[in-house]
């Protein structure tokens, strides 16, 4: 176990109100370069998970330990400093709609810069220079100094990738990231995340709704249900026994092509 | 009995008991204020006769409470209703009459040892002796059987807002006939008795009297009450315009004396008609017109000039033609003499072949020099001649003479009405003595320039401060809701205390003046943009924030790029919302020495001119109009 990247042991969250345990008890571990889809019904933790690891929220117990460095434990100017290496897209792409898309791509560097030249907004012409390539690669060039709210939901992902992307993060966290967008857009997302995890080495830790996509881009699957792990194998292990468990006796899989 | 404990809070029976124990009090207060009201109308004089006897209160007390608890045993009393609680029996059905009226009788005999009960969490007395209840009732679903207006709240509604509009009418002192009264003149009016008039003889009284206004009428009547038989009795009064700013000519017939006439020779004879006109105002009248008139036929005859206080005399060839027939002489026919009162210039005569008659006019008023220097309510003597034109002697009549004043309301609005600009460039020489340069542009500029400065520095104070003022923000820890708490407590009471007291409070501090007018518009703007500012902080997208942290953000980070950007558009439209709001108000805080135009505008009204309070107040609707216009489009285009 030495050898993995990213260790998560016994990890549980409990929201305080209401006592609604969201995680229980999870472990398990991801290699480096891996592309980890985390599958499972709505309320089932996948969003507390990957938010308990850049500890957007804080785990109740539990033990992270990234790249041999255990951050449960660290000061808050030292996860600072790990955060920094770790990109994360959201669903709702939490851009700062009023600003240009570039401020909002800008905002990607601010866990490198001195307080001081972040909060006059001082970024330097390296960084603009970084900017405009990371949007020239997700194909937002020319959409630099257009507001943000201006643009498609696809486009305003894009943004989110180009984001992450200036923090040239070793681990991408992307929490249900085309859940908003319609089945074509979703692909070409995926295929941004594909490219990363296979280009620029960057493991991925993505949590998907739709099984077909599970399948098509990730390397590995873990589902969870009621915060426990119920799953963890290759895709192709998920049979309609296995589907049926994870999403109820119900469920039915949908296709996204 | 194990489940007829109490059923509920304590906490929520009281509270709703209390609510209809307030209504019944409020009742109970009212009706005591409309019983003195209508008492004290009509015995004026046994004022403070009707008081309440030391047993009273108590009684008050008592009544209103045994009105609450009937309500609720009886009915679903408005307590009941608000916190949506019923009256049921212990077996969960409707209570019957009996055992609401046990219920209502009971709680009224055991009220004194209830508390004990309650804290001793047993059974409530009237609950176990009554088989009733009061639980929650179950949420009403559907639309209600009868019109919500039919039921007995409706109907307890109506009453009380019917109750209350009586109640508020006659505590705030509505007084709608006022409005209209102090629109009519004002007259007063002093009799003087004439014994005897002989016939083509005067009489001449004098006046004394008090000019209240710097403008005024002085009326005489002859023979008010009609007791003398005139030959003509529409030509009995006369009047006088007393000015104490302008000395100006006021031509009236004087006397129109049939010469040469004789009632023997009828009809169809020649005869001469003597007009003498006098000018009764204190200045010359230049040339003008003189016209008699007698049915179609008008003579007319030119005065070159007319000094002031003299007559002079016209005489008309005319034929008599009908009888009676009615001579009238109009002085100033042309309307060539600026006259102090251009009204009176006409006096009429009535010959009649049949009868004689007296025939009562009045020749002339004049008055006692006024002086200016004086001013409103010095005296002033008239002298009022009286003469009997008529072919008759007249018996005992009265003069009536008083003063007729316009009401100032109307003044008021007429002045208004004609806004005086003269010191809209020009500094009024009113504050030049006090070293003062006050014209209308000059201190508008200074107005708006308190307003922005106001703005600006209120909005450099509210802006850092706003961020601690926000949930969001703040409330992670507690020394961050303390911080939070202590914020918003001071922008809540900073923001209720008017600007107007800001000012007054200042105006002791710092002395009278503008700069008092800028701290009381600053510490106002400060808590009210402050609370603006944290509301809108607090109703951001919490999603840009999540993503500035993921990045490695630090807190002043995420403020800086992931709220601010968000609620600047916002803050903008804010200020300039707020900066309106303070050229309104700057226009009036020098009302208590906050500087600005308002220190013309509040000297105006206090010395009454009201034509020169019409010239700023125009001048402040403008700019306000301006202001509100400028700062809309510019909200517009920011959100």
């Amino acid at each position: 176990m030495t050898d993995a990247y990213l260790r998560i042991e016994d990890l549980t969250k409990v929201y305080e109100r209401g006592q609604v345990v969201a995680l229980r008890d999870l472990s398990f571990t991801v290699a480096k370069g891996e592309f980890l889809v985390v599958i499972g019904l709505s309320g089932s933790g996948k969003s507390t998970l990957l938010r308990c690891i850049n500890r957007l929220i804080e785990p109740t117990r539990g033990k992270i330990v990234l790249d041999g460095v255990e951050i449960t434990g660290l000061s808050p100017s030292r996860m600072r400093r790990v955060r920094r290496r770790i990109g994360m897209i959201f669903q709702q792409f939490n851009l700062i709609r009023r600003s240009t898309v570039i401020a909002n791509t800008l905002t990607g560097r601010l866990g490198y810069m001195p307080t001081w030249k972040a909060m006059i907004g001082l970024f330097s012409q390296d960084d603009r220079e970084r900017a405009l390539e990371n949007l020239a690669r997700v194909g937002l060039r020319e959409k630099a100094y257009v507001r943000a709210d201006e643009l498609s939901g696809g486009q305003q992902q894009r943004v989110g990738i180009a984001r992450a992307l200036m923090q040239d993060p070793e681990l991408l966290l992307a929490d249900e990231p085309v859940s908003a967008l319609d089945p074509a857009t979703s692909h070409s997302i995926m295929q941004y995340l594909e490219w990363m995890n296979r280009e620029r080495g960057v493991t991925v830790l993505a949590s998907l709704h739709f099984l077909s996509l599970a399948r098509r881009y990730g390397t590995r699957i873990i589902a969870l249900k009621d915060g426990q792990l119920v799953f963890d194998g290759p895709p192709k292990l998920i049979d309609n026994a296995k589907f049926k468990e994870i999403y109820g006796e119900d469920a039915e899989e949908v296709e996204v092509r | 009995m194990a489940d007829s404990s109490p059923a509920l809070p304590l906490k929520t029976r009281l509270l709703s008991f209390f609510l209809d124990w307030l209504v019944w009090g409020y009742v109970a207060y009212g009706v005591m204020y409309l019983l003195n009201h209508y008492w004290y109308t009509v015995h004026v004089d046994w004022y403070g006769t009707l008081t309440l006897p030391a047993w009273g209160w108590p009684l008050v007390v008592a009544g209103t409470l045994e009105m609450a608890a009937l309500c609720r045993a009886l009915g679903r009393s408005l307590g009941q209703r608000v916190w949506g609680l019923n009256v049921v029996s212990v077996s969960g059905a409707r209570p019957r009459l009996g055992q609401r009226l046990r219920r209502a009788v009971v709680w009224s005999l055991t009220v004194p040892v209830q508390p004990a009960f309650a804290v001793l969490r047993r059974p409530l007395l009237h609950e176990v002796l009554s088989g009733t209840r009061l639980v929650p009732a179950p949420r009403a679903s559907g639309t209600p059987a009868r019109a919500a207006l039919l039921t007995q709240w409706g109907v307890m509604s109506v009453f009380l807002a019917v109750f209350t509009i009586w109640l508020g009418w006659l505590i705030a002192e509505v007084n709608v006939p006022v409005l209209f009264e102090r629109l009519r003149p004002v007259s007063t009016t002093r009799d003087a008795r004439v014994p005897a008039l002989r016939s083509g003889e005067a009489t001449t009284l004098r006046v004394p009297a008090t000019l209240a206004e710097a403008r005024q009428v002085f009326t005489v009547t002859a023979d008010p009450q009609g007791r003398v038989a005139e030959s003509d009795t529409v030509n009995n009064t006369q009047r006088i315009t007393l000015d104490l700013n302008a000395s100006r000519p006021d031509l009236v017939i004087e006397a129109i004396i049939p010469r040469s006439w004789d009632r023997s020779r009828g009809l169809g004879q020649p005869f001469e008609v003597e007009v003498v006109v006098r000018n009764q105002g204190p200045a010359d009248a230049g040339p003008f017109m003189v016209r008699l008139q007698t049915g179609e036929t008008a003579y007319d005859a030119g005065v070159s000039a007319l000094p002031g206080r003299e007559a002079v005399s016209i005489s008309y060839p005319v034929v008599l033609t009908t009888s009676p027939q009615v001579f009238t002489a109009i002085a100033d026919v042309g309307n060539e003499v600026a006259e102090s009162d251009a009204t009176n210039n006409a006096q009429r005569l009535t010959l009649d072949l049949a009868t004689a008659g007296p025939d009562l006019v009045i020749s002339s008023i004049t008055h006692s020099p006024l002086n200016p220097d004086l001013g409103r309510g010095q005296p002033v003597t008239l002298t009022v001649v009286v003469r009997n034109q008529g072919t008759a002697d007249a018996g005992p009549f009265v003069v009536r003479t008083g003063w007729t004043e316009t009401s100032r309301v109307v003044e008021m609005w007429r002045e208004l009405g004609n806004p005086d600009f003269e010191y809209f460039l020009q500094p009024d020489p009113v504050f030049v003595r006090r070293g003062l340069s006050h014209s209308i542009l000059n201190l508008m500029v200074v107005t708006i320039f308190m307003a922005l400065l106001a703005t600006v520095l209120g909005a450099l104070f509210a802006f850092p401060v706003s961020f601690a003022g926000a949930r969001n923000i703040m409330g992670f820890n507690a020394a961050g809701w303390a911080v939070y708490g202590l914020v918003r407590g001071f922008f809540n009471v900073f923001r209720s205390i008017e600007t107007i007291l800001w000012a007054s409070v200042f105006a002791v501090w710092v002395g009278w003046g503008t700069f008092a007018g800028v701290l009381a518009l600053t510490i106002h703007t400060i808590a009210a943009l402050g609370k603006l500012y944290s509301e809108q902080v607090e109703s951001i997208d919490p999603g840009p924030l999540e993503a500035v942290l993921a990045v490695g953000g630090s807190r002043w980070e995420v403020i800086r790029h992931a709220v601010i950007p968000q609620v600047i558009p916002s803050f903008w439209a804010f200020t300039l919302y707020r900066w309106d709001i303070n050229v309104r108000m700057s226009t009036i805080i020098a009302l208590v020495g906050g500087g600005g135009i308002g220190d013309m505008l509040f000297l105006y009204k206090d010395e009454g001119m009201w034509g020169k309070v019409g010239a700023v107040v125009i001048c402040i609707v403008v700019v306000v109009w301006l202001m509100d216009y400028i700062s809309g489009r510019l909200r517009e285009r920011i959100t």
